[in-house]
């Protein structure tokens, strides 16, 4: 299994290339930290936590749902069914792809805002709180390209998912919403993103690592992970590469 | 020897209340083309699907060299190849590109170019199959199927799209990979693939086999032992129909080869074509 994914990890990574997906994600790093050199120093750590969390969710959700569509139009997920490659071994080479872009964005803004800016920040908890945001999202990406008819139903459902659990969280931030409610929001993996990077950044008012919201926000989106991914993306997958 | 061997094979889709395949029972022997012909929605595309393990959750008994096929694990997948009735293929990858992205997948390799060059795609190997036309495309798929050099090949309307030519070459390799013992599972409603490529063949109407047997055979049983002559008698055109036993004893006929200006001769064996509307009841065989 570990051979066939290392070979499938580097047909795909090649894939991504030549689709300009690496690319365009390079693109956009690079646009973020030129904003946030702009910005200037006082809010640029605010902002490259805002900027990481949006790459590995929002971005991670958009990479794997326009991927499958774009496989489903050209019937390339059929033919890797009838290869020595299984389906596990295929999702989980589609999630470490995502995880990988995510990664590299990451990667990029955090050294950036580490040398250029000044800013001091936990680089090991950016790296594996980017690792959970792209897992959940990238699972999520899956789900709701899986539950549309067409690529426009697709977009809809994630401007939904995107409005629906980005908002609360924004309305807390500007005061809007009361604190309290952010105990109940660690259900929204998009919060829960916010947390982690705003922990890592060590932004004011942020929580500890091992306060009790992201120890349940953590909790919670393994379990998602989890959910989807036995439960709805391997057992649903054949059955939408068959009927592509 | 039996290569696949199926048994009271069911599958209803789910959700869907219609079973598409009820209860069918075949077997394919090693070095054979077997054809499985019906209409559209017939089933014979989901009991391909299934055979390739497509489709999992069947009911009945499939044994892949006298094993279950369940029991398979990946090794399956190195003795099979695949060709898809619609071009499979990333459009932004060149044709080799491609090819090595599916052939990295398995431990047997053929050589990819030779392949392509067989189908008159080695000069195209750089370009992008975006740029492709459909007949490429299609001829494309026919050489991803082989990249592993499988043992058998399963076909879905193999010649789809492509022009006589290029048709023609397709069967061609079909045939020389049937020379080397390699066994064939075709599934088309082109009755023209079928009278060139398939020793057995089995029609599918709704989800039923109701007619399996040899190409041969299937035209004896089917066609009229008669005669038919169309001659010149005083300038007219003239058809007679004779029965064809004890024919070269019959007056009429031997007069008619005398003494009139023969223009056609021909023996009343039916067409696949004829034969695939009668069984399957389908008028629509385009």
């Amino acid at each position: 299994m570990f051979r066939n994914g290392m070979i499938l990890f580097k047909s795909e990574f090649i894939r991504l290339i030549k689709y300009r997906i690496i690319p365009i994600s390079l693109a956009v790093s690079i646009i973020w930290m030129v904003t946030i050199y702009f910005i200037g120093e006082d809010a640029s750590s605010t902002f490259a936590s805002l900027f990481i969390a949006l790459d590995a969710s929002v971005m991670s959700l958009l990479m794997i749902g326009t991927s499958l569509f774009f496989e489903r139009e050209e019937n390339t997920l059929k033919p890797l069914l009838v290869t020595p490659i299984s389906i596990h071994t295929i999702l989980i080479v589609k999630l470490i792809s995502t995880i990988y872009i995510a990664m590299q964005s990451a990667i990029l803004v955090s050294l950036f805002v580490y040398f250029v800016m000044g800013i001091s920040l936990n680089f090991i908890g950016v790296f594996i709180s980017v690792i959970i945001i792209a897992l959940v999202h990238g699972l999520i990406g899956f789900y709701l390209s899986m539950k549309s008819l067409d690529f426009t139903a697709f977009l809809v459902s994630m401007i939904i998912y995107t409005v629906s659990f980005g908002l609360p969280s924004l309305l807390i931030g500007l005061n809007v919403l009361p604190e309290w409610l952010e105990v109940v929001l660690v259900v929204s993996p998009m919060h829960v993103s916010m947390i982690y990077l705003n922990a890592a950044f060590q932004l004011e008012g942020a929580l500890g690592i091992f306060s009790l919201e992201v120890i349940l926000g953590t909790l919670w989106m393994m379990l998602v992970s989890y959910y989807l991914f036995k439960n709805y993306v391997s057992k649903n997958y054949a059955f939408l590469a068959v009927k592509e | 020897m039996k290569v696949f061997e199926v048994t009271d094979l069911k599958y209803q889709y789910y959700k869907e209340k219609e079973i598409a395949v009820k209860g069918i029972s075949f077997t394919v022997e090693k070095g054979e083309v077997f054809g499985l012909l019906g209409p559209s929605g017939a089933g014979k595309s989901t009991t391909q699907k299934i055979l390739t393990k497509l489709l999992p959750g069947y009911n009945g008994s499939i044994k892949f060299m006298g094993k279950e096929l369940s029991e398979y694990g990946p090794e399956f997948f190195e003795s099979i190849g695949v060709g898809f009735e619609l071009p499979v293929h990333f459009n932004k990858l060149t044709a080799l590109e491609n090819m090595k992205f599916f052939q990295n997948l398995y431990q047997s390799k053929a050589k990819i170019e030779p392949l392509l060059e067989k189908v008159g795609l080695l000069e195209d190997k750089d370009r992008l199959v975006g740029t492709f036309s459909k007949g490429m495309k299609m001829r494309l798929n026919f050489v991803r199927a082989l990249l592993n050099n499988p043992d058998f090949l399963f076909l879905d309307e193999v010649t789809n799209g492509l022009d006589p030519t290029n048709a023609n070459i397709i069967k061609n390799i079909i045939k020389e990979f049937k020379k080397e013992g390699k066994t064939v599972l075709l599934t088309t409603h082109l009755m023209g693939d079928v009278e060139a490529l398939c020793d057995r063949v089995a029609f599918i109407k709704k989800g039923e086999i109701i007619e399996s047997d040899t190409v041969k055979k299937l035209k004896l049983k089917y066609g009229e032992r008669t005669l038919t002559v169309e001659s010149l008698k005083n300038k007219k055109l003239v058809e007679d129909v004779f029965p064809l036993e004890n024919i070269g004893t019959n007056e009429k006929f031997l007069n008619i080869l005398n003494q009139n200006e023969i223009q056609t001769i021909h023996s009343g064996e039916t067409s696949l074509e004829s034969i695939f509307i009668k069984i399957t009841g389908d008028k629509d065989v385009s």
